[in-house]
């Protein structure tokens, strides 16, 4: 048997029969338009990934002032906006107005009695109260850095001292209200009208999950207010019972 | 320098699409993965079809394509003969039409062959290309076409001979 010649025959018949269709060439090239398609596609998603992965932790250490949230402010004008206008960072030259902004030194304190008074929330006067909002965290979430800033406002009466943390996490942010008239968590002013009842501490306080907020009056004249980043929501009630206020 | 255009691609697949289907069928068994096999190798072709010179030749650059791909992809699916059984192999009987029975297992054994050593007798008794063009189109030695050659028609021959004899004990 001649092998070689019945394979050439049997290669020959198998394919008898055979032709192309009329559109191959047209399906060649659709066929590569489709993969010219694809492979755009992938490249700007892959683009897209690294363009977040590189440039949104970047700009958030760059300006981490923007994952803040204003917070109440935006909707409640008695609580200060102009607490965001100054940032000041602890630093131990400052350590001597620390004891002034705790809560156990009363409004009359030394260090605060130059203060202009003022009702206007703009116009109210900073105070650095570096040193003590370190310990106004017992518990910090994983992926916000320890690191936080702090200012104080003076307002009449009131002194408020605001600290935040922020990290890739989202943001925390704390407020001490000290006042003298301070006697329900309401009267700091914070709440929105659907606040929840809830309890901190075992004071009452005040909840409004949908904006993570919670508040409570911590002793007569002191009024704690805390504030997450949505992506913190669940973990406000952890938070907050976290919160050291003296 | 003058390239080709999208019109000459559609004329060279015109004229010789058919026999470039061929091929791919006796590379890879099967009608259908034939037909893929061909559009793959047409798709990456026109890719580069405006580079290539306009007096130039395109089949053997196309057809070298469609060997490598179906080297390749046997290579990758290691159940390729299995699953490119068109039909159930034949069993063959003593007949006056023995020699076409004997060709239809001639080609269930070629399909069973490993992907380089069908392309390597494709190639030589189907293309009717010499060892050397051969050793060029496969990226390989001519030795390699040789020996490649002479084992897959050794094994063809070890089998039909099994095959023959089985036939003779049932007939």
């Amino acid at each position: 048997m001649d092998l070689e010649n019945e394979l050439r025959q049997a290669m020959a018949e198998h394919v008898t029969g055979v032709s192309a269709s009329g559109t191959l060439a047209h399906d060649a090239k659709r066929r590569h338009q489709r993969t010219v398609r694809r492979r755009a596609t992938i490249a700007v998603a892959a683009a897209g990934v690294v363009v977040a992965i590189a440039v949104i932790p970047t700009y958030q250490a760059i300006n981490p002032q923007t994952v803040s949230n204003p917070g109440p402010e935006g909707g409640h004008k008695k609580s200060g906006g102009g607490m965001t206008a100054t940032q000041v960072t602890p630093s131990p030259s400052a350590s001597s107005k620390t004891k002034s902004a705790s809560p156990s030194a009363s409004a009359s304190a030394p260090g605060h009695s130059s203060a202009r008074p003022s009702r206007h929330p703009s116009s109210g006067s900073h105070v650095d109260v570096p040193g003590a909002a370190k310990a106004l965290l017992g518990y910090l979430p994983v992926g916000i850095d320890p690191t936080e800033s702090c200012d104080g406002t003076k307002t009449g009466g009131r002194r408020i001292t605001t600290c935040r943390w922020t990290g890739p996490a989202g943001w925390i942010e704390v407020r001490l209200v000290r006042d003298a008239t301070l006697r329900k968590p309401a009267d700091m002013g914070f709440a929105p009208p659907t606040a929840e009842h809830a309890e901190v501490h075992g004071h009452t306080a005040l909840r409004t999950a949908g904006f993570g907020q919670v508040m409570w009056i911590e002793r007569s004249g002191l009024g704690v207010y805390v504030g997450v980043s949505p992506t913190l929501g669940t973990q406000l009630m952890h938070i907050a019972e976290g919160v050291r206020a003296d | 320098m003058a390239r080709r255009d999208d019109e000459s691609f559609v004329e060279f697949v015109a004229e010789r699409g058919t026999a470039l289907l061929r091929t791919a069928q006796l590379l890879c068994g099967g009608r259908t993965d034939a037909e893929d096999l061909l559009q793959t190798a047409l798709e990456k072709a026109y890719r580069h079809w405006g580079r290539m010179k306009p007096g130039s030749n395109p089949e053997p650059y196309v057809r070298k394509i469609l060997v490598n791909l179906s080297v390749s992809r046997a290579r990758r699916w290691r159940v390729l003969r299995e699953v490119q059984m068109a039909a159930p192999p034949e069993t063959p009987t003593a007949s006056e039409a023995g020699n076409v029975e004997l060709r239809g297992v001639l080609m269930e054994e070629l399909k069973k062959l490993g992907p380089r050593q069908r392309a390597v007798l494709v190639l030589r008794y189907w293309e009717d290309m010499s060892e050397a063009e051969t050793a060029a189109m496969l990226g390989c030695s001519v030795g390699t076409v040789k020996s490649q050659a002479a084992r897959g028609l050794a094994r063809l021959r070890e089998r039909m001979g099994t095959s023959a004899q089985a036939a003779a004990s049932r007939g």
